[in-house]
């Protein structure tokens, strides 16, 4: 088992979560400046904070609640509301490689989900997150975090035409 | 394939630029050595103070200083940071309904936790992070700013503040107008 270390390089603190955060960020904004914005957002923060890390968990705990409220915020953002509207993100992001290729569909359901249904199935998908968690970190009830799941599950079900297992 | 595969599998593909993660790399460790030489900066000036006056009366200071000091910086005792708290996200939004907007971001624009940075651009970098002085004069610009329909001018300010839970607050000022969660406030 690795050692804690309570400071990382930048550079192997990088290694570790910017592909975390970054994921997060791309799943609220659907673009590729908006998610770096973030991630660097987040990250300048980290650095700021000087803030003593009990572990591993409680660092990862800590940028996945930093990065879901920047990316929350980014999209309130009145700037970004009048110059980015996400349903422009496609557009922007077709010259993404993300787009391109056997996994357009699902990019282009997941895009179809309403905002706030995003963040909470990336958790679950992806981070193979509890409810209780997505919930705390997220900052919405158990229940309301259940039922965002369930119509956002539904959603990609009917727009991917295909059975849920 | 189950829909978590193919999120899963599509998710792969979703990773940072290198040249974006070696610049960000490179940006962190320059800010960490800033952040160092400032508080080497501020432990020089405090045992200068000392050994100036080389009283009782300088010890005081020294004393007094430190625990200026000691509240803009985490409280360590027995190795536990005692100052940190876990946020526990009770809503969107940090603000409550019983005071002004402007005044609740004031008093969190002053907390010696948060951080608050401004650019010109709705992007932020290490460089425009205020300091405690830039801080203090910020919160008691917009603490006062009443509800407007009067819309903002030209030559925006953007400023980001991160709590020390890690929350994030954006708000902007051009021409005496403050713009915070999509509402306006005029700054006195």
């Amino acid at each position: 088992m690795t050692e804690f270390r309570q400071e990382l390089p930048a550079k192997e603190l990088l290694e570790m979560y910017s592909d975390m955060v970054y994921k997060v960020a791309y799943s609220r904004t659907g673009n590729r400046a908006d998610a770096e914005d973030i991630t660097q957002d987040v990250f300048l923060k980290y650095i700021s904070v000087n803030k003593k890390w009990r572990d591993e968990e409680h660092r990862k705990s800590w940028l996945l609640r930093v990065a879901v409220n920047c990316s929350k915020d980014f999209l309130k953002s009145a700037h970004k509301r009048y110059t980015a509207d996400f349903d422009e993100a496609p557009e922007q992001g077709a010259e993404d490689s993300y787009e391109l290729g056997e996994e357009s569909d699902i990019a282009h359901a997941v895009r179809s989900l309403p905002e706030k249904y995003r963040i909470p199935i990336h958790l679950f998908y992806y981070e193979e997150m509890p409810i209780a968690k997505i919930a705390s970190l997220t900052g919405t009830k158990e229940s309301t975090v259940r039922s965002q799941l369930s119509r956002a599950r539904d959603m990609l079900k009917k727009i991917l035409k295909e059975e849920y297992a | 394939m189950t829909i978590k595969d193919k999120y899963n599998e599509y998710q792969k593909n979703i990773t940072p630029d290198k040249e974006f993660l070696d610049n960000l790399a490179e940006k962190m460790e320059l800010e960490k050595k800033r952040a160092g030489s400032r508080q080497k900066k501020l432990r020089i000036v405090y045992f200068s103070a000392a050994a100036l006056c080389g009283s009782a009366a300088a010890l005081i200071i020294m004393l007094n200083v430190s625990d200026m000091s000691a509240k803009k910086l985490p409280v360590v005792i027995d190795g536990e940071t005692v100052s940190y708290s876990e946020s526990v996200f009770t809503s969107d939004t940090l603000f409550t309904n019983d005071r002004p907007i402007p005044a609740q971001l004031g008093v969190l624009i002053k907390d010696d936790g948060s951080v608050v940075y401004k650019s010109d651009k709705s992007t932020f970098d290490y460089d425009g992070k205020l300091t405690d002085d830039q801080r203090g004069e910020l919160a008691r610009t917009v603490g006062f700013a009443k509800e407007t329909d009067e819309q903002l001018s030209d030559d925006i300010e953007y400023y980001m503040l991160t709590t020390d839970g890690g929350d994030v607050v954006k708000f902007r000022i051009a021409g005496g107008i403050l713009e915070v969660e999509e509402k306006n406030y005029k700054i006195p």
